[in-house]
């Protein structure tokens, strides 16, 4: 007696091994594989992450070699400690946002400077690379990362990562360690005081406003 | 009230990493492997390998006591206990027979001591030797003739 077949489950049969091979690994898959030494796991990890965390450190260094060295850095023990994580609730970005924040904290430990883009001139400021030409145009633009800088490291995570971001509060307050109502507080008096640092920066801010 | 805000901070979002310094860096981390740990010393297999050897060690120590080495073996024998108990009275008995033979010549030579220097100390030897003092006591006949020249 033969067996016997249908269409559909020929073609089924038939395309298994292209499926398989197309098969898109979710983000826990991804970070178990890495967890067992799976680089390439880690480099789809990284791609995911990368830009982020870039521009989060960007934003808090305000130089853009600073913020190459400390991406760099911070994937780099994100792969020797991968096998810590743990998933407890915690998303795997909040848990390289944290090792950035740290990252960076070490980065102005050590270095004990910190670049005041008061300081420098519009003209380099725009010339960075990794800031759209767009942007160099938007004079406001450069005045919110100005300011930006300028404030504490707690209200720049939330800003970066709830409007830059757009992280969700809830990720927010595991990033920081905090519950979410004490970030939406902090993200109202960043929120603030980022105001009150553009319009202080804005040359004859009274005189532009009539 | 800050909306105006919030999207000049949206507008952020474009900024990016350069695209030479992601494939750079890229490269470097998928090229190596995280030195912290081997990538084969997994938490299962450490647990295992710590299983495995818990067992070895009791294995080993369980067939320590069932089967006894040679030495040990050779303690448990009947016949060299039974040697060793004989040699052990036999060593008493020699013991026991010096000791007396010892104590037989202790005794005479006390003995000897009391004869030699106590015996002019002992009460009848004194008696007898005041006894043959007493005998002496008779007039010579020498004393007398010469008590009577003299008168």
């Amino acid at each position: 007696m033969t067996k016997c077949y249908s269409f559909e489950r020929y073609i089924a049969l038939r395309n298994e091994p292209y499926r398989a091979s197309f098969h898109i690994m979710s983000e826990e898959e991804l970070i178990s594989s890495a967890q067992h030494g799976d680089a390439r796991a880690f480099g789809q990890l990284y791609d995911t992450y990368v830009a982020r965390i870039y521009r989060f450190i960007l934003l808090k260094v305000s130089n853009r070699h600073d913020a190459e060295d400390l991406t760099s850095q911070v994937f780099g023990s994100a792969w020797e400690s991968i096998r810590r994580f743990e998933f407890r609730g915690f998303p795997f970005s909040s848990w390289l946002y944290r090792i950035a924040q740290n990252a960076v904290i070490d980065h102005y430990r050590t270095t004990r400077h910190h670049e005041d883009l008061e300081s420098v001139p519009d003209e380099v400021l725009a010339d960075r690379p990794g800031w759209d030409e767009r942007l160099d145009r938007d004079r406001d633009l450069m005045l919110v990362r100005s300011a930006i800088a300028d404030l504490s490291p707690e209200h720049q995570t939330v800003l970066i990562l709830r409007f830059i971001d757009e992280r969700s509060t809830k990720e927010i307050a595991l990033t920081i360690g905090k519950s979410e109502g004490a970030v939406r507080v902090i993200q109202h008096r960043a929120l603030k005081e980022l105001r009150q640092k553009i319009d202080a920066r804005r040359p004859h801010h009274t005189t532009t406003e009539a | 009230m800050h909306e105006d805000l919030i999207t000049q901070l949206q507008k952020l979002n474009a900024l990016s990493p350069d695209p030479a310094f992601i494939r750079r860096t890229r490269a470097a981390l998928v090229g190596r492997q995280p030195r912290s740990v081997p990538s084969w010393l997994t938490q299962p297999l450490v647990q295992s390998v710590g299983a495995a050897f818990v067992v070895l060690a009791a294995a080993a120590t369980s067939s320590f006591f069932a089967s006894p080495s040679l030495v040990l073996s050779s303690s448990l024998d009947a016949q060299s206990i039974a040697k060793e108990l004989r040699d052990v009275v036999d060593i008493q008995v020699d013991q026991i027979r010096y000791e007396s033979q010892g104590s037989a010549i202790v005794k005479t030579s006390i003995q000897e001591i009391r004869n030699l220097e106590t015996g002019d100390l002992r009460t009848d030897l004194l008696n007898t030797e005041l006894g043959s003092f007493a005998g002496d006591t008779a007039p010579d006949p020498i004393d007398a003739l010469l008590e009577q020249i003299t008168r």
